[in-house]
């Protein structure tokens, strides 16, 4: 089975890369083989390059939902209907729902079979830096342990 | 004390907006805001960096423009060591920069201008987007949108090293040349880009000029506004994204100002109002008189109608064709009608494809020649491009070992904030009637701000969550009316 895992976010706007971080995380990590890591933009129609033919796509993205910082929340495209993480929507976009409602007979490639959306609850989007915020940055272990998890299931 | 109506968050627009509305005791629209919240830091996060890396740091402002970004602050940094890079590497931006802007155009009009009026204003607020219109217009055009969105996007790629994180411009020319395979995968790409751009072109014959309700709502005074018109123009006064002198025309069409991007603040000054972080760009040689229209008001606007209306003509034959198509129908020039900057963006997507073709055809754009190792004192430099959304300004300032002292950007969507403002209003105050405010009427209002492609993450950051657009009709302090929706439900 083939899984891609993509991080998306802005790696230079504190809380909002920490899909990013975790990519890196991942990257230096014992991964199984036949699965891709990929480090994706900032969402919108780029998805549709940035997704590959698999079986399995996990996305790592902040969210802003009301929940404690670094709270880590896993989703299915269903939840998303009412809570979409920062980068699966897209306001100046094609967003992520509108892409795999536009079919694999609009997009011309083979759609995922199993979407998982790992999001990180972020406590700040608006600061510029190239870190996350104390609560973010420790739960990126925990969502690589998570993602390492996963694969192996 | 009357009422108020806040439309917030902005839907299908990039970052975090909110537009108050408010009425008076009658219920007829008195005054509006149109508001958005701040990123801050980003010139404290630049200082201290050598400015050979600000062209890769500054596409990261934006996840919606970051090739104009890239381009402003290359030409910035060019500037700042004062390069003039080879002839290859500049033909070789100006085809990356073709791409970026049709990729920007084809989603912008397809994504989210065409449902305002294909399936239209009216229809349920879940077909009112690139779904509903593909629903309306079928699969084959939905199939060719994708496409050439990916044509445009993977251009980039190639010549900038990364389709969504561009690396290949730096201060001096480009890290690499494009092989001949890579040359003739862009030729191949550049000829059904400019059948597709012709295409859209003919959608928006076929759907929303032969529609006689659209026809007038574009060329209605619903959305109208006499103002000042800023763009770039070449050495034949044509349109240019990537290079060239600044043109200002009045609201009569007469030039204004013909100037340098290195010459912007003395002819550009910054209004601040309380009420919003966005500053508010006007004309130094008119004066900022308020958000007001008109001969005598500073205001200024930029993006694709402003662009065509400072031009002379457009540098391809199509384009040029289908520009004069544009001022033929309206019988005049400059064109003031807000919701023509739709036309116009497929018009200079037209122009794009054209520009990509040519220069994917010149015999020089393969040549390794692509870059000015820089040898002189950095000190300081100023960048312009026309962004999708307007002009562009880079300015920087480093010490002598080229470390970034001081940066200053004014991007396209703050230069259009003032001329959005009173679009907003006027919107408002023409289909807002004694208080009566419903989802069509408020969806016709954000017509006149989405006109303007107006993005927000250069100042502001993308939204949480699903984009929910909420309604509040406030009266004496309290909320006597709340209406919410997005995509996927309605109260």
């Amino acid at each position: 089975m083939k899984t891609q895992v993509l991080g998306i976010g802005n790696s230079i706007l504190s809380d909002d890369g920490v899909g990013i971080h975790v990519i890196e995380c991942l990257k230096a990590e014992d991964i199984p083989s036949g699965v891709v890591l990929s480090v994706g933009g900032t969402g919108g129609s780029a998805l549709i390059d940035m997704i590959e033919e698999c079986d399995r796509l996990i996305i790592v993205d902040a969210i802003v939902t009301g929940s404690p910082p670094g709270t880590i929340h896993e989703l299915s495209l269903e939840d998303i209907l009412s809570v979409v993480p920062i980068h699966l929507s897209a306001s100046h976009d094609i967003d992520f729902l509108t892409i795999f409602g536009l079919g694999e007979e609009i997009l011309g490639k083979r759609l995922p079979s199993e979407v998982l959306i790992i999001a990180v609850e972020a406590a700040d989007i608006t600061n510029f830096s190239e870190e996350c915020t104390p609560h973010v940055k420790d739960a990126v272990n925990k969502v690589v342990r998570l993602v390492k998890s996963k694969l192996t299931s | 004390m009357g009422k108020r109506i806040t439309i917030s968050p902005i839907t299908r627009l990039e970052g975090h907006g909110k537009i108050d509305i408010i009425l008076d005791d009658d219920g007829n629209v008195k005054d509006s805001y149109f508001q958005v919240v701040e990123l801050r830091g980003f010139e404290k996060f630049c200082q201290g960096r050598p400015v050979e890396e600000l062209p890769r740091i500054m596409p990261k402002i934006c996840g919606v423009c970051p090739g104009a970004h890239h381009m402003a602050s290359s030409k910035a940094a060019d500037a700042v060591y004062n390069i003039t890079i080879p002839s290859t590497a500049k033909k070789l931006r100006e085809l990356f920069y073709n791409a970026h802007i049709s990729h920007s155009h084809i989603l912008h009009f397809f994504a989210l201008a065409a449902p305002d009026f294909i399936p239209g204003a009216d229809a349920d607020p879940a077909k009112r987007n690139i779904l509903g219109l593909v629903e309306a217009v079928g699969k084959d055009i939905g199939i060719e949108v994708i496409k050439h969105r990916g044509y445009a996007q993977k251009i980039q790629g190639i010549i900038a090293g990364h389709p969504i994180h561009p690396v290949g411009s730096l201060p001096g020319g480009l890290s690499k040349p494009i092989t001949e395979d890579e040359r003739a995968e862009i030729e191949k790409m550049g000829e059904s880009m400019v059948t597709f751009a012709r295409t859209a072109l003919k959608i928006f014959d076929d759907l929303v000029l032969a529609n006689k309700k659209y026809a007038e709502l574009i060329t209605g005074d619903t959305y109208y506004h006499e103002t000042y018109y800023m763009g770039l123009v070449d050495d034949n006064k044509k349109v240019n994204f990537y290079d060239g002198r600044i043109r200002v025309v009045d609201p009569q069409g007469k030039e204004f100002a013909l100037f340098e991007a290195k010459d912007y603040l003395d002819h550009i000054g910054e209004h601040v109002e309380p009420w919003s972080y966005l500053k508010f760009p006007f004309l130094n040689a008119v004066g900022w008189k308020g958000l007001v229209d008109g001969a005598e008001s500073g205001v200024y606007r930029v993006n694709s109608l402003a662009r065509l209306n400072v031009a002379d003509g457009m540098a391809t034959p199509l384009a040029q064709e289908a520009y004069e198509k544009m001022f033929s129908l309206f019988g005049c020039k400059p064109v003031h009608n807000t919701l023509a900057f739709h036309w116009a963006r497929l018009i200079e997507n037209l122009f794009a494809s054209e520009e990509i073709l040519r220069l994917a055809r010149d015999p020089e754009i393969t040549s390794p020649d692509v870059r000015t190792v820089p040898t002189e004192t950095p000190n300081e430099g100023v960048g312009v491009v026309e962004a999708a959304r307007g002009t562009l300004y880079h300015h920087y300032v480093t010490d002598s070992n080229g470390i970034v002292k001081k940066v200053n950007l004014i991007v396209a969507t703050v230069q259009n904030n003032a001329a959005m403002g009173m679009s907003v209003k006027k919107a408002a105050q023409k289909l807002i009637k004694n208080g009566a405010a419903d989802n069509t009427v408020l969806d016709m209002v954000e017509m006149a701000f989405r006109a303007y492609d107006p993005c927000l993450a250069c100042a502001t950051h993308c939204l949480p969550g699903q984009i929910p657009l909420e309604v509040r009709l406030i009266k004496n302090g309290k909320v006597s009316r709340r209406m919410t929706r997005n995509l996927n439900s309605q109260t």
